[in-house]
C-alpha cells in the first residue's frame, strides 16, 4: 500500500516535475532553489491530501501551494533585509528557465529570455495558462483574483512579449 | 473561428526544462520516506476505542486548557502548547507538520508607513500525531489558526 501511494506521487511528479519546476523559477533565485520549493510544496500537499484519500494533489493546488511557499520565503527574506530588498526575483542565474531545444531558433531563444523578464505577477499568469494549461478560473482560484484580472494579466503579457519580438525583428533589419 | 495568437503559439513551442537528476532523487527519496511513515501511523488498535478517545479529550484539554487562562489568538498559535504535548510522560511525538488548509484575498491595505500592501488571509493548520506507550494508541492533535500576510504592492 505504502510503496504503490509512492509510486503514484513519483508517476505525478514525472508528470508535472517540469511546469510546478517552471512556476517555482518565479520565486526563486536560482534552479536549485526552486527545486527546495517544489520538494517544499510536494511535502506540505502530501500532508494535506493525507485525509483526502492521499492521492496525488491537482495541478491547481500545486501551484497555489508553491505560490504559499514562495510568498513565506519571500516574507523571511523580506523581514530579514528589513523590507527594503523586497524584490527578490530573477536577478542573478545563468541557467535557462525553459528548455533551449529551439535554440537554433532565434525567436524562441529571445521569446525565452523575455518570459523571464516578464513582471512576476505577468509571468505566473503565462506559466500557469501555457505551460500549465489551467483555465482562467483556476488560475484566479489559485492566486485569489477574479478571472478578468487573469485574463487581462494574460493579454498585457502576451502584448508585451509581441511588443518585445517586433522590436528585436526590427533591429536586426536595421543592423542588416 | 479565431486564429491563435501567433505569440501563444509561440510560447507553446518552448518546453520547460526538466528538474535535475538530484532534484529529482531528493524529492523521490522524500515520498518514499513519507510514505512509509503513513503506514506506520494508519496502524490503529480499535479494541478499545472508549480509553482512545478519552486519550484524545485527555491530550485536548492539556492543550486547551492552559490557552482558556490567555486569549484564544495565544492558543492556536502558541510553540510551547505545542511542545507541552511531546514532553507528556508516556506520550511520544511521532510527526508534526504545518499546512495551509485555505487562502483568500483580503485587499488592499495601508502599513503603518502609508505604503500599499496586499492582505492574504492564510488558514493555517498545526498537526501532531503522538503516540501513547500506555495503550499504543495513535492520536492526531490539531491546531487551526488564522495569518494574515502582507505583501507589498509593487506593480500591476
Amino acid at each position: 500500500m505504502a510503496q504503490s501511494l509512492a509510486i503514484e506521487w513519483k508517476q505525478w511528479l514525472t508528470e508535472n516535475g517540469p511546469r510546478l519546476l517552471l512556476f517555482a523559477r518565479g520565486w526563486s533565485q536560482c534552479k536549485q532553489d526552486a527545486e527546495d520549493l517544489v520538494q517544499e510544496a510536494i511535502l506540505r500537499l502530501w500532508h494535506y491530501q493525507a485525509d483526502k484519500g492521499a492521492t496525488p494533489p491537482d495541478l491547481p493546488l500545486a501551484f497555489s501551494t508553491i505560490r504559499f511557499c514562495g510568498l513565506n520565503h519571500h516574507r523571511s527574506e523580506t523581514r530579514r533585509r528589513n523590507r527594503e530588498g523586497s524584490v527578490i526575483y530573477l536577478n542573478d542565474f545563468q541557467d535557462v528557465w525553459l528548455d533551449p531545444v529551439m535554440e537554433d531558433d532565434e525567436e524562441a531563444v529571445f521569446l525565452r529570455e523575455a518570459v523571464e523578464k516578464l513582471s512576476p505577477k505577468l509571468r505566473e499568469v503565462v506559466v500557469m495558462k501555457t505551460w500549465g494549461g489551467l483555465t482562467f478560473a483556476q488560475i484566479s482560484e489559485t492566486l485569489a483574483i477574479s478571472p478578468n484580472t487573469a485574463a487581462s494579466r494574460y493579454r498585457y503579457a502576451l502584448d508585451q512579449l509581441s511588443h518585445e519580438l517586433r522590436r528585436l525583428k526590427e533591429n536586426r533589419h536595421a543592423s542588416a | 473561428m479565431q486564429a491563435p495568437d501567433p505569440i501563444e503559439a509561440a510560447l507553446a513551442r518552448l518546453m520547460p526544462t526538466a528538474m535535475s537528476a538530484s532534484g529529482q532523487r531528493s524529492i523521490e527519496d522524500m515520498l518514499d520516506g513519507l510514505a512509509a511513515e503513513s503506514k506506520v501511523v494508519t496502524v490503529r488498535d480499535w479494541r478499545r476505542p472508549a480509553v482512545g478517545l478519552g486519550i484524545a479529550a485527555a491530550i485536548a484539554a492539556l492543550v486547551t486548557l492552559p490557552g482558556l487562562l490567555k486569549t484564544g489568538v495565544e492558543i492556536a498559535s502558541s510553540p510551547q502548547v505545542r511542545a507541552d504535548v511531546a514532553s507528556l510522560s508516556g506520550i511520544r511525538l511521532v510527526e508534526r507538520s504545518e499546512r495551509v488548509e485555505s487562502m483568500s484575498d483580503e485587499g488592499w491595505v495601508a502599513d503603518p508607513d502609508g505604503a500599499a500592501m496586499q492582505a492574504v488571509r492564510l488558514r493555517m493548520v498545526s498537526e501532531d500525531v503522538v503516540f501513547d506507550d500506555e495503550t499504543g494508541y495513535t492520536v492526531k492533535v490539531s491546531e487551526p489558526r488564522d495569518e494574515i500576510l502582507l505583501m507589498p504592492v509593487s506593480d500591476f
